[in-house]
């Protein structure tokens, strides 16, 4: 069978669903074409059961149709293309997995836990190289966890065990952690070191479970030199995974191994955690990171910036740093999106290009633009009474004023002409119109409206 | 009398790029069809009101990354958060994930959760994912800050409103996406005399084409009066 039968039974599809059917059910699906078998892969259970239910049948008779005399087995399940047999025990595919490739995750989740002493060199650490101690900057608000944090990468197992990271979220807690895991593998690279989320750690014990091998699970998780386990609240009300991993954290604390866990508060202030553990966690170090202060978010920018290839006016990046002022995360997707800009628009980085671009993130304003509230700043920029906007009168200072209100009220806001005609003194929808084009007519030819009107736009969208 | 009634055949509706009125949205058009590149933003989350036009960009992502042979997955909160949260894992294997209706997790603290755990995972295995909502992270009903710090992470940007004349040529893209052609004055008419805002317009725009096709008339000023009174 030629390798093109899914494309080319993707494209009779693609005649017979809508873009979004292909979109959520079919495309998110791999394929494995073997000569006498095609088999689809779904992420999920749940795309697998809506696939069965609902595409299976025409699946199925188009490929009849495309295969003819030589059909094919059609498959679906549950898996990724990256697991070639599914069948093979875990613990050969850990070691025969191609260094070269990326890591996978849910090949990860996949592991049945194989014993220590076969899987020796093949930990898969889930370390993200990118966090380095080099990169992280310091400032009074993460000074001392900083220096435990490098105390403990440089003297892993010695006093600070549990090293215990706690404060709110974007504030560097992951950060830091990597940059302990890598540092600890730069000094000692046969170190069995694993971070993981504590999520997954919950998702490798369900799994372990369904298969029967506890175990396994208990073995593969004593054995590290290093346990580095993130966001640990999320272990609150899950009772059998406090319970599996307080063993675990007794096991690798009494062989010396280190662990260390980041959190978004203090162990005795996680609701939903079995005492024991909150005291546990309370045993070596817990050191508190705080939001940052400005001086140390305006280096964070610069820090950032330069990573990118960008140099950032100091102006800018106090601009910035003065406004997103609750976490790095935040800080580094405002500056994501202002070098997004700068790049796509040619422009050098100023304030006012920043201020410019980050408008709608600084002051959601859109909200406030209503007419009620345009016809009393024009009424106030042009020192006459909002009831005048509304009135008959027909004197230009009044009529002029008027018609700038009304290109305002259309420019700004959703409202339909009939009802701004309304909200102007209940004014015919043609008037609005006539309004409007005057408006335009005359800023092109007297300066001083054009002015006026910008002006306006600018004091009512800031 | 019997009203006749159509038969209920949709055309397929593109959504792709060219089908879209870009307006003032340019950098936001570039990010998207940029995120499947090697130097692409990863992480993207675009907002603006309804039927803006969110939908159909995500879509048409989805269609350029298919183009490259990416496997890739378009989630309509819209359709699967009355189901199990299930439908999130194992996508980390998938190289574009796009999640619509992201505003549709308030007070759902189980899939507020599945999606901190999705963008971790999608991080980790360096692939992409864009959200699309009807607010910016901060103005979302999160109960989750650790959600709501990751959303964040990316570039968040706001789907702008076309201006009139755009709105017009949207009108008559959309018409003629689904069969027929709206004439200028008619297209005109629609946006001199009712709610400017495009969800209202492409509502009356699906009614107009209903009844003119029931009654089997044509598209004219004066039909249309009478046809959306």
């Amino acid at each position: 069978m030629s390798a093109a039968l899914w494309s080319k039974c993707l494209q009779m599809l693609e005649q017979e669903l809508s873009d979004q059917q292909l979109n959520t059910w079919i495309r998110p699906l791999q394929v494995v074409e073997d000569t006498d078998e095609l088999r689809l892969l779904a992420p999920n259970r749940f795309v697998l059961d809506w696939v069965n239910q609902n595409f299976l049948d025409q699946i199925s008779r188009i490929t009849q149709q495309l295969t003819g005399d030589n059909p094919v087995k059609l498959s679906l399940e549950i898996g990724t293309q990256a697991r070639k047999k599914p069948a093979t025990p875990v613990s050969s595919i850990i070691q025969n997995k191609d260094p070269a490739s990326s890591i996978n995750p849910n090949e990860v989740r996949e592991l049945t836990f194989a014993p220590a002493s076969r899987v020796v060199q093949h930990v898969d650490h889930n370390l993200n190289m990118g966090f380095t101690f080099e990169n992280f900057v310091e400032g009074k608000s993460n000074q001392l966890a900083r220096a435990a944090s490098l105390q403990v990468s440089e003297n892993p197992g010695g006093a600070y065990n549990p090293l215990f990271l706690y404060g709110g979220v974007g504030l560097g807690k992951t950060h830091i952690m990597h940059a302990v895991g890598n540092r600890m593998r730069e000094l000692n690279p046969d170190a069995r070191i694993v971070y993981l989320h504590s999520e997954r750690f919950v998702g490798h014990m369900i799994k372990a479970l369904q298969h029967n091998a506890i175990d396994e699970f208990k073995q593969f998780y004593r054995s590290l030199d290093a346990l580095l386990i993130d966001d640990i609240q999320f272990f609150a009300g899950k009772e059998r995974s406090q319970e599996e991993f307080f063993h675990t954290f007794n096991a690798l604390l009494e062989g010396g191994r280190q662990i260390i866990l980041t959190c978004d508060r203090y162990p005795k202030e996680i609701e939903g955690l079995e005492e024991r553990l909150k005291s546990r966690f309370g045993w070596g170090l817990p050191v508190c990171i705080d939001p940052p202060e400005l001086e140390t978010r305006v280096a964070i920018l610069h820090k950032k910036a330069e990573e990118f290839g960008a140099v950032l006016p100091n102006e800018v990046a106090f601009f910035i740093a003065k406004r997103i002022r609750s976490n790095i995360r935040e800080l580094e997707g405002s500056l994501r999106r202002v070098m997004a800009t700068a790049n796509f628009t040619g422009k050098p980085i100023t304030l006012e290009f920043a201020k410019d671009t980050l408008r709608d993130l600084i002051a959601l304003q859109d909200k406030l633009i209503t007419i009620d509230n345009i016809q009393k700043t024009v009424a106030e920029y042009f020192q006459i009474r909002s009831s005048d906007l509304l009135s008959n009168r027909r004197s230009r200072s009044i009529t002029r004023p008027r018609q700038v209100a009304m290109a305002l009220s259309k420019e700004l806001t959703n409202h339909s002409l009939p009802e701004i005609g309304n909200a102007f003194g209940g004014r015919d929808h043609t008037t609005i119109l006539h309004g409007c084009r005057k408006i335009a007519e005359l800023r092109e030819s007297d300066s001083k409206i054009n002015e006026d009107y910008t002006n306006l736009l600018r004091i009512l969208s800031n | 009398m019997y009203t006749q009634l159509t038969l209920d055949l949709q055309l397929r509706e593109s959504h792709t790029f060219e089908n879209f009125v870009v307006g003032d949205n340019a950098l936001l058009l570039q990010l998207l069809q940029q995120a499947t590149d090697a130097k692409g933003e990863k992480q993207l989350f675009i907002w603006g009101e309804q039927f803006i036009g969110k939908s159909h960009l995500l879509q048409a992502v989805c269609q350029l990354a298919n183009e490259k042979n990416f496997t890739v997955s378009y989630l309509p909160f819209k359709q699967v958060i009355d189901y199990t949260s299930e439908v999130l894992d194992g996508l980390e294997q998938i190289d574009l994930v796009c999640i619509d209706d992201l505003q549709l997790v308030a007070n759902k603290p189980v899939w507020q959760e599945k999606i901190f755990d999705l963008i971790n995972r999608m991080r980790e295995a360096n692939k992409c994912l864009l959200f699309a909502a009807n607010l910016p992270p901060n103005e979302l009903t999160l109960q989750l800050e650790d959600l709501r710090s990751r959303l964040n992470w990316g570039p968040v940007i706001k789907v702008n409103d076309l201006n009139d004349h755009e709105k017009q040529q949207a009108l008559q893209l959309r018409a003629r996406s689904r069969g027929f052609e709206l004439p200028d004055q008619v297209a005109s008419f629609m946006l001199n005399n009712y709610a400017r805002d495009l969800s209202g317009l492409f509502e009356k725009l699906e009614a107009l084409d209903k009844i003119s096709l029931q009654q089997q008339r044509r598209l004219t000023v004066p039909f249309v009066k009478t046809a959306l009174k």
